[in-house]
């Protein structure tokens, strides 16, 4: 991909984060991002996934309405490339063969919750780390990480992740490279 | 008939004495008058330097209270995005309850009331004990957990999860929640108490909001079996 046309994806994409982010914020844990992320890096490669993942969470980690993520911040960025490396590696694995009106979208929707319970594991995880250190006890750990009061949290993002999943991101899969001639 | 030479005298010598003396009170009560004009006016203009001067300080006096309203604001803001285990917060938590009382007393002292909002906080300990903080002023812009920690003097145990944006509250007034039991938020909808779903940070504080925490034991979908 040409540069200009790196600049203008990684731009467009982390634009439109960034902006449904702030449209969703109402509701707690509910975000495009994940889906956007995954997409981008299936139909433009794990690099340019993983680049828009981390700059638009490196965006609103400082922009969020809720305030700055602060020493959480690298936590959330990392675990994006988690979206990107799935979003990578369905390319890799479905490759052309992908439909909407097949059941690789409820594959996608699949892939994106797992990514979200990850992604929720390792934050929490790193929640813990912050909270009690320098030495969290694996009592702190886990309760912090399980702690059932997440549960919402959780299951809003996971379950907004899987419908994203199977209803944006396949037709995004889609229509996304017809619209812009797709990647060359 | 005509006045004698020396009647004539007389009654000259006694106008002209009437008129020396007379003009002599007059000089006499001209000049304390021209003293008490003189000090009049120092007063008059000691009095306008002090109104100055109290109108400069009152500007000021309410300047600072808007600052002060405003750092306040900042600083809540603050305390809601800080890890709960560092010193900052914990300093700053247990502050805000007596900022947040300083603020009220100084709005007072101007002879304005603050703009407050008046809520209705109930902390149930599930062991029978229970505590109201009723028509409690709230600033305009509090969440349900910074109005907790500032209505409860700091007493508020909690961990904070930035990628939610929300505190998990684990102990209240030294009360922890144990492995049963586990401290609840709640919000009373006009007719009955529910539990909140999204949590005390979520929560506008408006004007007579009624709030409450319970500790609860909760079932297998850790709903709470309790009401406060």
């Amino acid at each position: 991909m040409r540069s200009t046309a790196l600049v203008a994806v990684v731009a467009t994409f982390t634009a439109l984060i960034v902006g449904s982010d702030f449209a969703l914020s109402p509701f707690s844990n509910v975000k495009l991002l994940d889906t956007l992320v995954f997409v981008s890096a299936y139909l433009f490669g794990f690099r340019i996934g993983a680049m828009i993942g981390v700059l638009s969470e490196s965006i609103w980690s400082v922009v969020s309405p809720q305030g700055t993520a602060g020493v959480i911040a690298p936590f959330l960025i990392a675990g994006e490339v988690l979206f990107a490396l799935a979003g990578w590696g369905a390319a890799k694995a479905w490759g052309r063969r992908f439909q909407l009106l097949s059941p690789y979208p409820l594959f996608i929707g699949a892939a994106l919750a797992i990514c979200a319970f990850f992604w929720d594991l390792e934050t929490n995880l790193a929640t813990a780390l912050i909270a009690f250190w320098p030495a969290p006890s694996l009592g702190e750990y886990l309760c912090t990480a399980f702690c059932p009061l997440t549960l919402p949290f959780i299951l809003a993002h996971e379950v907004s992740d899987f419908a994203f999943g199977i209803v944006l991101a396949p037709a995004f899969i889609v229509f996304i490279p017809k619209v812009f001639r797709g990647p060359k | 008939m005509t006045p004698s030479r020396g009647v004539f005298l007389g009654v000259a010598v006694v106008l002209v004495a009437l008129l020396i003396m007379s003009s002599s009170l007059a000089a006499l009560y001209y000049g304390q008058y021209r003293q008490a004009y003189s000090q009049n006016q120092n007063y008059a203009e000691e009095l306008s330097s002090a109104l100055a001067s109290y109108r400069s300080l009152s500007g000021s006096f309410n300047s600072s209270l808007r600052d002060y309203n405003t750092t306040l604001s900042l600083l809540t803001i603050a305390v809601a995005n800080l890890n709960t285990s560092t010193p900052a917060y914990q300093n700053a938590t247990t502050a805000l309850s007596s900022l947040w009382h300083d603020y009220q007393q100084l709005s007072s002292v101007s002879g304005r009331r603050a703009l407050v909002y008046s809520a209705h906080l109930l902390v149930d300990f599930g062991n029978g004990t229970r505590r109201w903080f009723n028509d409690t002023s709230v600033d305009p812009g509090w969440n349900g957990y910074v109005a907790s920690i500032v209505l409860l003097k700091g007493n508020v145990q909690a961990t904070w999860y930035p990628q939610y944006g929300e505190h998990f509250v684990t102990g209240i007034d030294g009360i922890s929640q144990t492995t049963s039991k586990s401290w609840f938020f709640w919000e009373f909808n006009g007719t009955s108490w529910a539990a909140s779903q999204n949590g005390a940070d979520e929560l506008q504080v408006n004007n007579g909001t009624s709030i409450a925490w319970t500790l609860c034991p909760y079932d297998t979908n850790f709903n709470p079996i309790c009401t406060p």
